[in-house]
């Protein structure tokens, strides 16, 4: 269903709408919310509150209004809230690496789960801005133009910022993945 | 090509987006540059392991049904400070949209939610279980569950009270419900009672439940006096009660979880609960 169909049918008392905004929309709250905040518990209740809203407004939305940049604007406004005075991530791209090489330095095998541990370090040293567009990319849509359209960006600028959120991840965590090439 | 352009050629590779021309290109430049080798190993590594945490955090507790949950206290939350001003008209309209959201929240999906520690699937009838005593029930619709404390429909479902904080109805049925300790209509001590209906929007002061029905009928008595029926049409029944917890859906193709309450936003203390049921899916 189109964004226009689904704010017309929200405007005319149809449930379809709203069940067609939560299966298409609750991967891209999830995904903005949980770059914001970095913790599951925050990203689902700001999702969640970023959701409620959104459906209350629904009707209100002129019906060429795109849907993922508004509902992501709201989404990223209650994640902002929900985190509060939180510190988000816990590491700077220093200290993630020094982690990485430290562990290395530390064991000549990982323990169960710390790779993944660290990956996720990285990714909290990211930008905002570089997390969303990779979490977006995971939990939304593989399309980047839609991930430029959550992101009011160019699919060209998506495309940038994803490459360069990776390499950044790949810079700190290339020790753990040695090239078999 | 610049190890620039092939790193931003990697990534597109890993979401698949990349022509034939251009994975080539890269292909031959990673041959000659073992920087890029190295780099194309680690992105794409990391990427694995953050999809599938990524994907993990989206599956876990399940989140469409924690939204459910939440839209719904919300909107409970606002029909309440409505009705308090006297903005009967709006609380009407906002009782229509919970309904709306709920009822396309709960209705039934072919689409699964991993994750939210599903112990079966409910095709007729209906299944209940109770995670502090590790026991679970289930009935068809119209069989009669053995008196534990009493059981009593007027047709077409089952009515099950287990120590007198379990309730589960049968759908599409007309219930009588009945507390346990009192043998008669279910006694409201304290708290509110919401109802929201299509048609209908209640709240009594005396209760402590929300209810959300499909084709239900209650009578419920106040311990103040008074008695009010109250006629459900869509939806589903649940009941949140403050001394231990009371939520069940009914019905067609329901969702049971086990193991641990489901995450819940609200005032609600969820240590209280010991028993739901999910619908299957939204």
């Amino acid at each position: 269903m189109e964004d226009s169909d689904i704010i017309s049918q929200a405007r005319a008392g149809s449930k379809g709408a709203y069940r067609e905004l939560l299966r298409k929309y609750s991967g891209l709250a999830l995904a903005v919310a949980y770059a914001r905040t970095g913790r599951k518990d925050m990203a689902q209740q700001a999702a969640t509150n970023g959701l409620v809203e959104a459906a209350r407004e629904l009707a209100a939305l002129p019906d060429a209004a795109p849907i993922a940049p508004w509902l992501a604007s709201i989404v990223r406004s209650a994640a902002v809230k929900q985190r509060g005075g939180a510190r988000r991530g816990s590491f700077t791209f220093e200290e993630a690496k020094n982690k990485v090489q430290r562990v290395l330095a530390e064991s000549d095998s990982l323990a169960p789960g710390m790779k993944n541990e660290l990956v996720l370090a990285a990714f909290g040293a990211l930008s905002d801005e570089a997390r969303e567009a990779l979490c977006l990319r995971h939990l939304y849509s593989s399309d980047y133009g839609n991930i430029a359209s959550a992101m009011t960006a160019e699919a060209g600028d998506t495309d940038k910022l994803i490459a360069g959120a990776r390499e950044q991840l790949a810079e700190v965590v290339e020790p753990l993945f040695p090239s078999r090439l | 090509m610049e190890c620039k352009e092939c790193t931003r050629v990697i990534s597109r590779q890993i979401d698949r987006v990349t022509s034939e021309q251009e994975t080539q290109a890269a292909r031959a430049h990673a041959r000659e540059c073992p920087a890029c080798r190295r780099r194309f190993n680690a992105m794409a590594g990391a990427d694995r392991l953050l999809a599938k945490t990524l994907l993990a955090e989206r599956l876990s507790d399940g989140f469409t049904a924690i939204v459910a949950e939440r839209l719904a206290q919300a909107d409970l939350a606002e029909i309440s400070k409505g009705i308090s001003k006297g903005l009967i008209a709006a609380a009407a309209g906002l009782g229509a949209l919970i309904v709306v959201l709920l009822t396309l929240l709960m209705s039934s999906s072919e689409q699964g939610i991993p994750g939210i520690g599903r112990v079966g699937r409910v095709e007729s009838g209906f299944e209940l279980c109770c995670f502090r005593s590790k026991s679970f029930l289930s009935a068809s619709m119209g069989e009669k569950v053995p008196r534990g404390a009493s059981a009593r429909t007027d047709g077409g479902g089952v009515l099950k009270l287990d120590g007198g904080r379990n309730f589960v109805l049968g759908q599409d049925t007309a219930v009588d419900m009945s507390h346990y300790h009192d043998g008669g209509k279910l006694v409201l001590e304290e708290g509110r009672l919401y109802v929201s209906s299509p048609d209908t929007d209640v709240q009594v002061d005396t209760f402590i439940a929300k209810v959300y029905g499909k084709k239900a009928s209650f009578v419920v008595e106040h311990a103040g006096g008074g008695r009010t029926t109250v006629a459900v049409e869509s939806g589903e029944v649940s009941l949140f009660n403050e001394a231990g917890a009371v939520t069940i859906a009914t019905g067609e193709k329901s969702q049971v979880a086990e193991g641990k309450a489901p995450r819940n936003p609200s005032k609600t203390d969820v240590k209280k609960y010991f028993g739901w049921v999910r619908r299957w899916g939204f």
